[in-house]
């Protein structure tokens, strides 16, 4: 079983090693015995058949050199589940309407709370922003978050949904979760754990 | 003498601290200072003969400033400098503290001071340097810059305020895009295209715009090999060997030429080239230490291009390595930047972040060993007391953090002392 995620300029928006959810993704997509397949893409076509778009996070410069690639791809965003992080959630919600606000900048380990499947997760990351009105959250099948670099490896139960939500998009189920992950997953908790110190 | 009360009152704390803490003592009087009497640090900056230099930029600060350093007093000029580890606006007013007379003032024809490029511009505004360099932005401290076109124009500043001229690193296209109109003079310096396209490159910030075309330096790192680098300068070729391997330390090279080609009245390239051979090894970067009658290398990881190009350059048949990144680290984000190469398990995995540390290299696929998050001196028992390696040295990969405080566990009395 092959999974596709298809990241948009991965190379120009990993400020803060964002790329390296993808990392995570496909790390315990193997654990659990399927294979994922990243592929960079810039213009809309690219990604097409993926399962997932990912939209990392960037300087001023790098989304500026990107402006109008993104303006053609906000077309398609809505039709596919989508994780898009830091600046490139902030993009992408404006790309969807979604009404955010300004205030002080935030920079430090910060907790958000995003319901998943029913029953409220935390989400454990770094922000840096001064955008109000997204912290971690779904819009659509979008799911934002303010959180850059790799939030994924802190909070391994919203990459597990990922993967899950992926895999119903195929209509297939999660075996359950393998013992070569525990290892990583009690690092993540100790790392959650530390940021908030 | 309206400052002498206040410097008393810090002098008198940092005997104090001395006295219960072996080298430490210098944070808080420097501090104290800064509310007793804020004024002082501009007005010892301001009160050098030949002026203040500043030497500013994302990386490779200290090991500028030590080069011009060793240059100017080999030609037998009085410096004052400050120590690396104390180049934001506290720090100068701890170094002084250390140093000043109760007049405010400190001995030296010049000043050649390393500034942190946040408060470099701060502290430009109101003591304009008479000649600085800019060596180049890199996607560093984002969790302070939050991005690298802010850093930039704190650097575009900073090079406004020069009065006589500033020297640019040809090869950063952050720094080759400044609007200095009107502004001081520019001399350009650099790397020959074929050094500075090796490997991964210098990790200046990409633009992602057209590249601007690039300045003709006035020194120019012309051939490397290993430590051995030879510079084209205006007055002739120059070859010397670099404190440690690296093109980075080259273009810092030609940055300290090309400044100290321009501040003196007679350069003469034999001293320059004496005087670049003999800088120590800096603040251990690579530097290779006996503890205990064990060889231990150091190798100090500060921001993703270091710790690329210092990762890259480990041996990966190395078998006894220590992993620690520290407080220093305050968003571990861009641990994740860099590419991990291959490497046997680390043994110990250390510091204030050493869980999401170990969360890195697992999910590379390198085991992070034993985990000792908040107990530094216990982890380098713990490490020293591991059987010798079977290839090379032990080898401690850690932030500067963790080496202050490894340094500081070891006896070592200050941070960049070389012997204990």
């Amino acid at each position: 079983m092959r999974l596709k995620v298809a990241t948009f300029f991965g190379s120009r928006l990993n400020l803060n090693g964002d790329q390296a959810n993808l990392q995570v993704l496909q790390t315990r997509a193997r654990a659990y015995g399927f294979e994922l397949e990243v592929n960079n893409f810039e213009l809309p076509e690219g990604a097409s058949g993926a399962d997932l778009i990912f939209i990392g996070h960037g300087s001023i410069a790098a989304w500026q050199s990107i402006k109008e690639e993104f303006l053609a791809l906000e077309g398609v965003l809505e039709n596919h589940l989508v994780l898009a992080i830091g600046s490139g959630a902030e993009r992408v919600a404006q790309a969807l309407g979604t009404e955010t606000t300004r205030g002080e900048r935030v920079s430090k380990f910060v907790e958000h709370q995003i319901s998943l499947a029913g029953k409220t997760q935390n989400v454990v990351g770094y922000e840096n922003s001064e955008t109000r009105g997204i912290d971690t959250r779904f819009v659509g099948k979008c799911l934002l978050t303010l959180l850059h670099g790799p939030v994924l490896a802190k909070n391994p139960d919203l990459a597990d949904f990922l993967l899950g939500e992926m895999l119903k998009q195929k209509e297939l189920e999660f075996e359950p979760k393998p013992q070569s992950l525990f290892r990583l997953d009690q690092l993540a908790e100790a790392a959650r754990s530390d940021a908030l110190r | 003498m309206r400052y002498a009360p206040a410097l008393l009152l810090a002098r008198l704390l940092r005997w104090g601290i001395r006295r219960v803490r072996t080298g430490g003592g210098s944070a808080l009087p420097g501090l104290l200072l800064a509310r007793l009497a804020p004024g002082i640090l501009y007005r010892t900056l301001g009160s050098f003969d030949q002026g203040l230099i500043v030497i500013t930029g994302s990386a490779g600060k200290s090991t500028t400033t030590k080069m011009l350093v060793g240059i100017l007093r080999a030609h037998g000029i009085s410096v004052f400098t400050n120590p690396s580890t104390a180049n934001i606006l506290q720090g100068f007013y701890s170094t002084i503290v250390a140093e000043a007379s109760l007049s405010g003032r400190v001995q030296g024809q010049i000043a050649v001071l390393e500034m942190d490029e946040g408060h470099a511009a701060e502290l430009v505004a109101k003591v304009k340097p008479r000649q600085s360099v800019i060596l180049n932005v890199v996607e560093d401290q984002l969790d302070r810059f939050v991005d690298p076109a802010f850093v930039a124009e704190k650097l575009r500043r900073v090079a406004a305020a020069t009065t006589e001229r500033v020297h640019l690193n040809a090869d950063d296209q952050n720094l080759v895009a400044f609007d200095l109109a009107n502004g001081p003079a520019i001399s350009w310096f650099g790397l020959v295209d074929a050094i500075g396209a090796a490997g991964r490159g210098l990790g200046y910030a990409p633009t992602y715009r057209d590249p601007v075309e690039r300045p003709h330096p006035s020194v120019e790192v012309t051939a490397l090999e290993g430590k051995n680098a030879k510079l084209k300068t205006p007055l002739g070729d120059i070859y010397f060997d670099l404190p440690s391997r690296g093109a980075h330390f080259a273009v810092d090279a030609a940055a300290a030429v090309s400044l100290s080609l321009s501040l003196l009245e007679r350069p003469d390239l034999k001293i320059i080239a004496k005087s670049m051979n003999e800088i120590p090894p800096v603040f251990a970067r690579g530097e290779v230490v006996q503890i205990d009658g064990q060889s231990v290398e150091l190798v100090l990881v500060q921001n993703p291009a270091s710790m690329q190009l210092n990762l890259d350059a480990l041996d990966p048949k190395l078998d006894c390595i220590y992993f620690g990144i520290g407080r220093d680290v305050h968003d571990p984000s861009w641990l994740w930047t860099v590419e991990l190469p291959k490497l046997n398990p680390i043994a110990i995995t250390a510091g204030y972040n050493a869980n999401e540390a170990a969360l890195y290299l697992e999910y590379n696929g390198v085991s992070a060993g034993e985990i000792i998050p908040d107990d530094i001196p216990l982890s380098v028992t713990k490490f020293l007391e591991l059987p010798s390696p079977r290839h090379g040295v032990k080898t401690m990969v850690i932030s500067a953090d963790v080496m202050r405080r490894v340094r500081r566990h070891l006896g070592y009395e200050t941070p960049e002392a070389a012997r204990r």
